[in-house]
């Protein structure tokens, strides 16, 4: 490139100066006018999308049962470990959290517990506002956390697809009665 | 195989890259064992192949310029040097991935609710074979589930029909009650209906099965993933044989047990009594609170430990003089602490006189027959050194699937050697599985048994006679003298060259030899059978044990042994004794001439405490220091002679019995889930446990209490121990070989602490947050710790960094398969090689001193038996008139036969009931048919049980199988006259006891289910201050 003489240079410069003044100044005078990005943020809510990564919830199936069956997985996929539960059988044949912990002082709301979850139980919401005076109300023990929705997936029930015998609505779905299931074989039987 | 070289190793090429295999063993070992990832479900490294998964399915090229090759499944492959196989061939692969394909289509949407999930070998094997996403949508087949027993659930949905479970269960344990049913795809794993499993091996199903069919029912009903297991090596407390397991607790209580590969010792098999019996320290019979200490208010020591008031309280008892009662239940470290506490002039094993000589006895025989370890006896290592196969199997008095289950599944394959053998000469090798077990079929090694019980080897020998005791001794003798005679004349025959002359030759020196007793002629033929393949056999195994408490047995078998080898150099013979207890050899290290015996305690109590009332003196009481001990062989009058003449008596325990009943004072001890230290196996091998977890205060080891003992009552404050490893250095300064090879061997390892958690471990900053947000630091990282071999987290040394592995893990290998990575070859040893500690057992105070006087003599002067040869239980069985005499003979089933897994509530719900066993003319004296209720008497104690006849047995013996009777008082003399029949109120109270022990323990097992699920959220928090002293 060839050189400019200095001359030329500072004319250019001065001219520049010039016009990024005039250019701010019509920016400023134009946004005068145009509708704030901010909100008024305790009175007015923001949206957020209904995937938004907010508080965590259990939701339960669409019989209205818990969907957690305390498998772990959100917990071990828990980068932070703030996860704990503890499993149990009920007479029900069903497998529930005996207790069910997270730590939200803790939790960093990478939503891993949801993609580990395989009964959709575990989910995160779009509720961000998890601020607490005193960090021992960010534990959230399992009646804090279990609601009464389905959350995002309205008709999906682990127990109707699973082999293991539950009750459904208070009857027995037996071997053989889930989804794509046959009847039970009968090992007794001497038919090919 | 009887060569006695190590196999060859020779080259494959694996995807053109050479690797070194062994000869002797299949292309599936092969790879597996350069630690290579292929597929696998039906092989198991213990039970060889039957090819049914097809599953590890190779390519092999014919040479370099193959490119096509053929399929094979490697499982059933001999390896040929220079072979030439590929793993990642995409035809193989393809194959392998379709596999799984076809075995996902009927496999249930379980994983998440399922107990094997992420331990799983079949979700390992799928994403091994990058079978990610299910491609059938068609319906899946069903099966509906059984019943089988407290121990194993079924979920038969998930069954991949590898055929692993009825391998195992019929083949490998001889099983009888578990079969497979049905055809094609239809094909059901299962007994023939609903109903408790019976064999003592049935948990081991839960491992064996590659998925979730056979889970673990304790470890279900409080369950979590293996992944958040915090676990330790441990060593099994319920019986003699020592094996290898690894403890896995969470939230401060313990959950279950698994298989912890020891090559030389349980491999990848545990017992029941193993597996489940770690539950008793979850039960309510547990201790968790000091008893008989009061503080200054008034209040009793509960749940919090203060040092200070403790010691101030201890120093009340600190005139007194002690003699301390040591255990074969409590590990080597506090029984050796508590003998220097003592002296070991006031140090007792807890024996009686009878168990004393016993106990010496066995000594002397461990000192002069190395103990072979289970592989050694199952010949695992034939493949590799060349020890000779044992051909022969005699067992004499010892109910082994009673006394040591484990031990019993080796000795089922021990006689497989003459099916191996046999299949070898063929040219079939011992890991075609199917094909030996169809060519032999029933070819067995010979068996022979002198038992006072049917035992489950009794359809399997081929001799097998029922005894009383006194018999078998007699037996034993007489089958000395017998091999003696032969051996002199030098008059063996091959079995195949049976003449009868031979026969008459025999029969007549039997006729000379028998004038004496009157045996009958059953027993003859037995015996001439027996010498006969005992003077062929090159290898005989002899097994015996201590439960029938005979040392005129041991003795005989002693002098058996002695001819046995002193007579041909061609014949090995390998004796091995089953201990009552974990620990019991290790006792054996702190037999001496001084040592006391029940009865000498008693004496010393009675004549010190009752002459000081006489004599008005002040400083010589005497009381009792009790290290978890029970005193279970000697009878409630002398339990409460010792109570009465001791002053104070001061009981270390973790679970309620007896004594702690009646002690003064009771200090809650660490059960074995919770303390480190040795046990002491039969072999005397020195074995390592380590806690899982810490206890709760006050409950503390053994040895923590000594050291505080020490400092309170004893007055010597030499020992402050803080650590087990001071404990060892202590030790080793004073010159004790046992201590310096524990402490060599600790040195040995790394710096770094091992890991208890797996990297996986999760809950970390949730687990106490509800009762404190703060995430304190936990009360067991103290400053003590740090001396230890294993930490308390997920970080530090990896957990297979040391053959003491806590958990086992490998990448892609999450399930329990994983050991094969880590073992130098499939079924070797492991990469870190274990080492025997062998304690040496020092026998000079009596044999070398004084010559001149007999070791029976000997024995007799010091602990004296003055009640008889067979007074096992004196007080128990006082008087008896030889006219109607019988032997009251234990046959507990095995898991209720030791004292602390005894406590499981589910072992309760197994039992049927009590029974007595009798023959029909036994019974007709006692007045009573089978099926009514009889009445026992035994020193004022009343026992009733249900009474059945079995023909078989002998007219001596009565076979007792009642809870309340413990497996410690056997072999005794009572009075026929003792067994009478029950009336009809005594029968109800009896049936009414039965049911309320039922509903005791389903009490029991849902009460300790609940107590569990409250401890689980409430795990001790205590915070440190800058002193590292506790305050809460």
């Amino acid at each position: 490139m060839a050189k400019a003489s200095p001359k030329v240079g500072a004319i250019k410069s001065a001219l520049d100066m010039f016009t990024s003044q005039l250019r701010t100044m019509g920016l400023v005078l134009k946004h005068t006018f145009t509708k704030a990005d901010t909100v008024e943020y305790p009175e007015q809510k923001p949206y957020l999308a209904p995937r938004y990564r907010g508080r965590i919830v259990l939701t339960r199936d669409p019989d209205g049962e818990e969907r957690c069956v305390g498998c772990n997985l959100c917990a071990a996929a828990c980068p932070v470990d703030c996860i704990a539960l503890q499993q149990t059988v009920d007479d029900d044949g069903r497998k529930r959290a005996d207790f069910f912990r997270i730590n939200f002082s803790r939790c960093i709301l990478c939503g891993f517990c949801e993609e580990a979850c395989p009964t959709y139980a575990i989910q995160l919401t779009p509720d961000i506002e998890l601020a607490e005076y005193e960090r021992q109300n960010l534990v959230y023990e399992k009646e804090h956390l279990l609601i009464k929705g389905v959350g995002k997936y309205p008709d999906y029930s682990f127990y109707r697809h699973s082999g293991v015998a539950v009750d459904i609505n208070g009857q027995r779905k037996s071997k053989g009665q889930a989804t794509n299931e046959k009847p039970p074989v009968d090992i007794k039987g001497l038919m090919p | 195989m009887s060569d006695n070289k190590k196999p060859a190793k020779i080259t494959i090429f694996i995807d053109d890259n050479p690797y070194q295999v062994s000869a002797d063993n299949n292309l599936l070992a092969g790879v597996l064992s350069n630690k290579l990832n292929l597929p696998y479900f039906c092989w198991h490294p213990s039970m060889g192949s039957v090819g049914a998964c097809r599953q590890c399915a190779v390519t092999q090229y014919q040479d370099e310029n193959d490119t096509r090759g053929r399929m094979i499944m490697s499982c059933m492959t001999p390896v040929i040097d220079g072979m030439r196989i590929g793993l990642t061939d995409k035809a193989s692969a393809k194959f392998r991935e379709q596999v799984i394909a076809a075995m996902m289509t009927n496999h249930p949407h379980d994983c998440p609710v399922c107990a094997e999930g992420g331990e799983c070998h079949l979700q390992d094997m799928t994403v091994m074979t990058g079978h990610t996403s299910r491609q059938y949508c068609g319906e899946k087949r069903t099966f509906t589930n059984q019943y089988l027993g407290e121990l194993v659930g079924h979920e038969m949905n998930r069954c991949i029909t590898c055929y692993r479970c009825v391998r195992f269960y019929k083949d490998y344990a001889g099983g009888k009650d578990f079969d497979v049913f049905g055809s094609r795809n239809q094909v059901y794993f299962g007994r023939q209906k609903d109903g408790v499993l019976e064999s003592p091996f049935s948990g081991n199903l839960v491992e064996v099965c590659p998925t979730g069919v056979f889970t673990n029912k304790l470890f279900s009903a409080h369950y979590t993933r293996k992944w958040d297991l915090q676990s330790s090596p441990s060593i099994c407390a319920h019986c003699s044989v020592g094996c290898n397991t690894s403890i896995g607790e969470r939230y401060g209580s313990v959950r279950r047990v698994m298989n912890r590969y020891n090559h030389d010792l349980n491999g990848y098999f545990l017992c029941d009594r193993g597996r489940y019996g770690i539950g008793f320290v979850n039960t309510s019979s547990r201790i968790r609170a000091i008893k008989g200490i009061k503080t200054k208010v008034g209040e009793p020591l509960a749940g919090m430990f203060n040092e200070k008031s403790f010691s101030k309280a201890m120093a009340e008892h600190s005139g007194e003089n002690f003699i301390g009662i040591g255990s074969a239940r409590a590990s080597f470290e506090g029984n050796r602490l508590l003998k220097y506490l003592v002296g070991r002039e006031n140090f007792s094993l807890g024996y009686t006189n009878e168990e004393m000589q016993l106990a010496l006895r066995h000594k002397q025989l461990l000192a002069q027959y190395p103990q072979q370890s289970l592989a050694g006896m199952e010949n695992l290592s034939r493949r590799g050194h060349g020890e000779l196969p044992h051909d022969l199997v005699l067992i004499i008095g010892e109910n082994l699937e009673q006394t040591a289950p484990r031990l019993a599944l080796s000795i089922k394959q021990v006689l497989r050697n003459a099916a191996l053998d046999k299949a070898d000469s063929i040219g079939v090798k011992h890991w075609q599985d199917a094909a030996v077990r169809t060519y032999a079929s029933d070819t067995s090694t010979p068996l022979f048994s002198l038992q006072t019980q049917n035992t489950s080897f009794d359809d399997m020998a081929n001799g097998a006679l029922l005894l009383s005791p006194e018999k078998i001794t007699t037996m034993v003798e007489r089958l000395t003298k017998m091999l003696h005679d032969d051996f002199a004349h030098d008059t063996v025959v091959p079995l195949n060259k049976q003449a009868a002359e031979d026969n008459q030759v025999r029969q007549s020196k039997l006729d000379k030899s028998s004038e004496s007793h009157h045996v009958d002629k059953n027993a003859d033929k037995f015996l001439l059978l027996l010498a006969r393949a005992l003077s062929q056999a090159s290898a005989p195994l002899i097994v015996t044990g201590l439960s029938l408490k005979s040392a005129a047995l041991l003795s005989a078998i002693d002098d058996l042994m002695a001819c046995l080898s002193h007579k041909s150099h061609r014949i090995a013979p390998e004796l091995t004794i089953v201990a009552p207890e974990c620990n019991s050899v290790g006792n054996l290290h702190f037999l001496t001439e001084y040592s006391l015996s029940i009865e000498q305690v008693l004496t010393r109590l009675v004549s010190v405490n009752s002459s000081k009332e006489a004599s008005k003196e002040v400083s010589q009481a005497t009381s009792l220091v009790i290290l978890e001990q029970d005193l279970a062989q000697i009878s409630t009058e002398q339990l409460n002679l010792l109570r009465s003449h001791c002053k104070s008596m001061i009981v270390l325990d973790h679970s309620e019995n007896k004594l702690t009943q009646l002690a003064d004072i009771v200090l809650p001890v660490a059960a074995v889930s919770e303390s480190g230290g040795h046990f002491v196996n039969y072999q005397s091998n020195l074995q390592a446990f380590y806690p899982a977890h810490i206890a709760i205060k006050p409950i503390m080891e053994n040895w923590q209490y000594l050291v505080l003992l020490a400092k309170g009552l004893f007055a010597h404050a030499e020992i402050n121990f803080t650590s087990l490893k001071q404990l060892y250095s202590f030790f080793a300064k004073h010159g004790e070989p046992w201590a310096l090879q524990v402490l060599t061997y600790d040195e040995s390892k790394q710096q770094q602490r091992i890991v208890r958690q797996t990297h996986r471990a999760s809950g970390r900053t949730a687990m106490m947050a509800n009762q404190s947000v703060h995430e304190v630091q936990t009360y067991f990282e103290d400053k003590n710790s740090k001396e230890e071999m294993f930490s308390y987290s997920m970080e530090g040394a990896s957990a297979t960094s040391n053959h003491n592995m806590p958990f086992t893990w490998a990448p892609a290998w999450n399930s329990n398969q994983a050991i094969l990575q880590h073992q130098q070859e499939v079924n070797g040893e492991l990469a870190h090689s274990q080492h025997e500690n062998l304690l040496n057992l020092n026998l000079s105070a009596f044999f070398d001193e004084t010559p001149s006087i007999s070791l029976s003599d000997k024995l007799e002067q010091l602990w004296p038996n003055q009640l008889g040869p067979n007074q096992l239980c004196p007080n128990i069985a006082q008087q008896t008139s030889q006219n109607h005499a019988v032997v009251l003979i234990q046959n507990l089933p095995w898991f209720l036969v030791e004292q602390q897994s005894k406590k499981l509530p589910e072992f309760t719900l197994m039992f049927t009931g009590n029974s007595i066993t009798m023959s029909t003319d036994l019974a007709e004296q006692c007045g009573c048919n089978a099926g009514d209720i009889a009445k026992l008497v035994l020193n004022k104690q009343h026992f009733f049980a249900q009474l059945n006849i079995d023909e078989k047995l002998s007219d001596d013996v009565v076979l007792v199988s009642v809870f309340e009777l413990d497996m410690a008082v056997n072999n005794c003399q009572i009075e026929l006259a003792q067994i009478t029949k029950a009336n009809q109120d005594e029968a109800a109270t009896h049936a009414q006891a039965e049911k309320s022990r039922i509903a005791t323990a389903s009490k029991e097992k849902a009460d300790t289910l609940v107590r569990l699920k409250a401890q689980d959220q409430t795990i001790p928090i205590s915070f440190l201050n800058n002193e590292g002293e506790q305050y809460d």
